[in-house]
């Protein structure tokens, strides 16, 4: 077959991801009072995306399926379903066009990222069009508008930008390697937003008054990449002109005279991330800082939580897979923090593994939000075993984070010990254990967990898991009605793996908490039911 | 390269095609219109004294074109651990139920319709209601409401008589909702700080004389048509709540499907 032949063929894959949930109403845990948990026990949410190739031209189709969700709003129910996105993309010359929804970010994202994250329901796909020009083979630069996605619609207003990235190396034998990058956004507000912003801005006392703002706004931001022998340093400097935005630590003076949280001020925002690591055999130091002011960057000012966010700036906290380290996750603030981290692996002999990794993350008024340190030691015999054995100190300021009453929302403390074991029986049998224990006197008090995964390879894999409220805390005011006491919440499952698709099906009682999601973060309430999930790809 | 530089020139001079919008002061808008402001609230909500600031905000600026309702139904609505009463009743749970199922709070809704430039009818940030409010009372009102109250102090019976007037003819089916509010509870709420103990709870939802959904007004009104309507309610013995002089009686017309439409709204407070 020659290549013209191979130009000719259509290729077409696709993949499907798809859940099922049964609610089942647990009022003890707090699992109640939203729409599946009274009549409506069925949701279920599914994506079928098909993509084709053609030459040079390639296209693709989702269609999405939502029914009594709890993805939009995890206390609500949400129906709908239809083409999720589409693109149609090929290249002439040195251009690349791309029509439809497009995901691209300028630099790690801050002042622009367009990006998908299903467990949130999160896709802000520009709907649009991009040009991407190679200038030459180290240049290039890409220019986009259009519209941001939000379900089967949009926002209204419109998005555009552009980036020009290369490569140069500079230096001995061009030992160091620069990957330069400068990059704008920008926004036009729709009537619509305008409409929204003026009947708040005009009620506001004189003292606190905007007098006029603009339709558009902008951003632009200058990043590099530079990688000298072991060392590889990233920066990224990004300012927001002035513009409008709802600051949650100013306060609104209201005509009768009372003050209430929160005000839309017009001011210029900016952050400045930094990450450097250095790495040689058995030895990786990863340091990371990231300062954030007034960058809430939005297409409509007046939208909360993670709705119409233009940019998205990364999390600055160790990432965990464990159910109880990962209890409390600092989400990003977007109008002023000040985060560092530093982490450092270490491999002491052949079978051990050294993790440390510590974050400090708080307001640039100097008030704490988050400080972790994590200590995890990886030990590894033989292929047989692989054991984990670590520690978690966590303080988080939970009032700030999760919207709780500031005074009597102590910050929570907690010690996190945590063993997990992977033993292979024979190349595909293995069971896998793993204990936590959280202590902590704050917020539900103190935790056990406990998991034992059998896999049966390549087609079975059993999970018992069990969330123990060993040492509850009945006096807190914040936790739901009938909450605690001593409660288990036990989760089940059975996973099937056939050719290139995979079944699970779950029972699961989760208990409340913030839910993280490639670093985008949301306050889920407690979970009881059963869910069925299906993901292949063709 | 040409074309590009004519295309980012293109979308550059799109962008900054629209200027700068100046923001007007507030103007009162004259209208025999009265919105129907039904906030989906709780004491154990953090949030919802901004809802009830920016509630009071409205009251000021709009006076009686507005009518808010205290919908204390499920979500945040349990009492505190400092709450002596629980203000969560059959009618506010299957309120919340139906018309905002799994808010976040505080949240509202204005003659129940879908604002425009919303995509639901619940709108969430109180920021946003003031406009709302203003938008609504620039649509006329299609009924004309009249509520006569007696109240008889020796068994505490309240007599409601409710005349109805078709200011345009409406085709579609109509029901009417009979509500019970009271002001003046002073009771726990929890706020972004604390636990407030003595916070001054207003236009809390008590009960309603009528079905959640409320009941069937007309199939269809003529322009100029009259309808009549009574009821009668035992006002509850209790040595804190139901204090006659708090009291107040909502009456609202409104689309039968789905909760629908409010077409006009009244309040009286009740006398001795």
């Amino acid at each position: 077959m020659t290549a013209q032949d191979e130009d000719r063929k259509v290729r077409v894959n696709g993949a499907f991801q798809g859940t099922l949930n049964y609610f089942i109403k647990d009022e003890r845990i707090g699992a109640a009072n939203i729409p599946q948990y009274e009549g409506m026990p069925l949701g279920a949410d599914a994506w079928l995306s098909v993509n084709a190739d053609f030459g040079k031209w390639r296209g693709g189709l989702r269609f999405d399926f939502f029914h009594n969700s709890n993805l939009l709003n995890p206390s609500a129910s949400y129906t709908a379903r239809g083409l999720g996105i589409w693109f149609l993309e090929t290249t002439y010359k040195k251009f690349d066009f791309r029509i439809g929804s497009i995901y691209n970010q300028i630099g790690s994202g801050t002042i622009y990222r367009a990006y998908e994250e299903r467990p949130l329901l999160i896709d802000n796909a520009l709907q649009g069009a991009q040009i991407e020009y190679n200038i030459n083979d180290n240049w290039q630069t890409t220019f986009f508008a259009g519209r941001q996605r939000y379900l089967f619609s949009n926002y209204g207003g419109w998005v555009y930008g552009g980036k020009v990235e290369g490569f140069m190396s500079v230096g001995k034998e061009g030992q160091i390697k620069l990957f330069p990058g400068l990059g704008f956004a920008g926004k036009q507000l729709s009537d619509s937003s305008v409409d929204k912003l003026v009947s708040v801005l005009r009620n506001y006392v004189d003292d606190e008054r905007i007098e006029e703002f603009s339709y558009n706004s902008q951003a632009v931001s200058l990043y590099n990449s530079l990688n000298y022998k072991s060392i590889s340093w990233y920066l990224e400097v990004a300012i927001k002109l002035p513009e409008v935005f709802l600051d949650p630590n100013n306060e609104t003076t209201k005509i009768t005279g009372t003050l209430t949280p929160g005000r839309f001020v017009k001011e210029s925002g900016s952050v400045i991330y930094t990450t450097i690591s250095y790495a040689k055999k058995g030895l990786g130091i990863t340091l990371e800082a990231k300062r954030t002011k007034n960058f809430d960057f939005r297409i409509d000012p007046t939208l909360l939580l993670n709705n119409g966010l233009i940019g998205f700036l990364p999390p600055m906290n160790h990432i965990t897979t464990y159910r109880l380290t990962g209890r409390y996750n600092p989400a990003t603030q977007l109008t002023s923090e000040l985060a560092f981290q530093a982490d450092l692996k270490y491999r002491l002999s052949k079978k051990l593994l050294l993790n440390l990794n510590t974050s400090n993350i708080s307001t640039l008024q100097n008030s704490l939000l988050y400080r972790e340190f994590f200590l995890d030691l990886k030990y590894k015999p033989s292929r047989k075993l692989d054991t984990h054995i670590g520690i978690q100190r966590q303080i988080y300021n939970q009032s700030v984070y999760e919207g709780k009453p500031k005074n009597i929302t102590p910050i929570v403390r907690t010690w996190t010990p945590y063993v997990d074991v992977l033993y292979k029986f024979t190349r595909k049998k293995s069971i896998k254990i793993e204990s936590q224990f959280m202590s902590t006197d704050e917020d539900y008090g103190s935790w056990i967990y406990l998991l034992a995964e059998y896999g049966m390879a390549p087609h079975w894999r059993f999970e018992l898991s069990g969330m123990y409220n060993i040492i509850p805390n009945p006096g807190n005011p914040n936790i739901p009605e009938g909450a605690g006491e001593k409660i288990l919440y036990p989760t089940a499952g059975i996973y099937y793996q056939w050719k290139q698709s995979r079944y699970g099906l779950r029972f699961v009682k989760q208990v409340e908490g913030v839910v993280c999601t490639g670093g985008v973060c949301r306050l889920e309430p407690a979970f009881s039911g059963f869910k069925f999930e299906v993901n292949s790809i063709f | 390269m040409k074309y590009l530089s004519i295309l980012i020139s293109l979308i550059i001079l799109g962008a900054c095609s629209r200027g700068t919008v100046v923001v007007p002061e507030f103007e009162a808008i004259e209208s025999d219109r009265i919105v129907l402001l039904e906030e989906m609230t709780g004491v154990s909500c953090p949030n919802c004294p901004k809802g009830t600031a920016e509630i009071d905000a409205i009251k000021e600026l709009y006076g009686d074109q507005v009518i808010p309702i205290g919908i204390h139904g499920f979500f945040l609505s349990w009492p505190t651990k400092e709450s002596e009463f629980d203000f969560r009743n059959d009618f506010a749970k299957e309120l919340e139920m139906n018309l905002a199922p799994g808010t976040s709070k505080p949240a509202a809704l204005f003659n129940r319709r879908t604002p425009s430039g919303e995509s639901d009818r619940v709108v969430e940030s109180p920021d946003l209601w003031s406009g709302y409010v203003a938008e609504q009372l620039s649509i006329a009102p299609k009924v004309g409401i009249e509520v006569e109250l007696a109240y008889e102090e020796t068994d505490r019976l309240l007599s409601i008589d409710v005349g109805i007037l078709g200011l345009e003819s409406i085709p579609s089916s109509t029901n009417i909702s009979v509500m019970i509010l009271e002001n003046n509870i002073i009771d726990a709420q929890e706020d972004l700080n604390d636990i407030i103990e003595e916070f001054d709870h207003n236009h809390v939802l008590r009960t309603m004389l009528t079905p959640y959904d409320g009941e069937r007004l007309a199939s269809s009104i003529e322009k100029g048509g009259v309808l009549n309507r009574a009821y009668s309610f035992e006002v509850p013995e209790d040595e804190h709540l139901w204090k006659v002089d708090d009291l107040e009686v909502v009456v609202f017309v409104h689309l039968s499907e789905n909760l629908g439409e409010v077409l006009q709204a009244a309040l009286q407070k009740v006398e001795r």
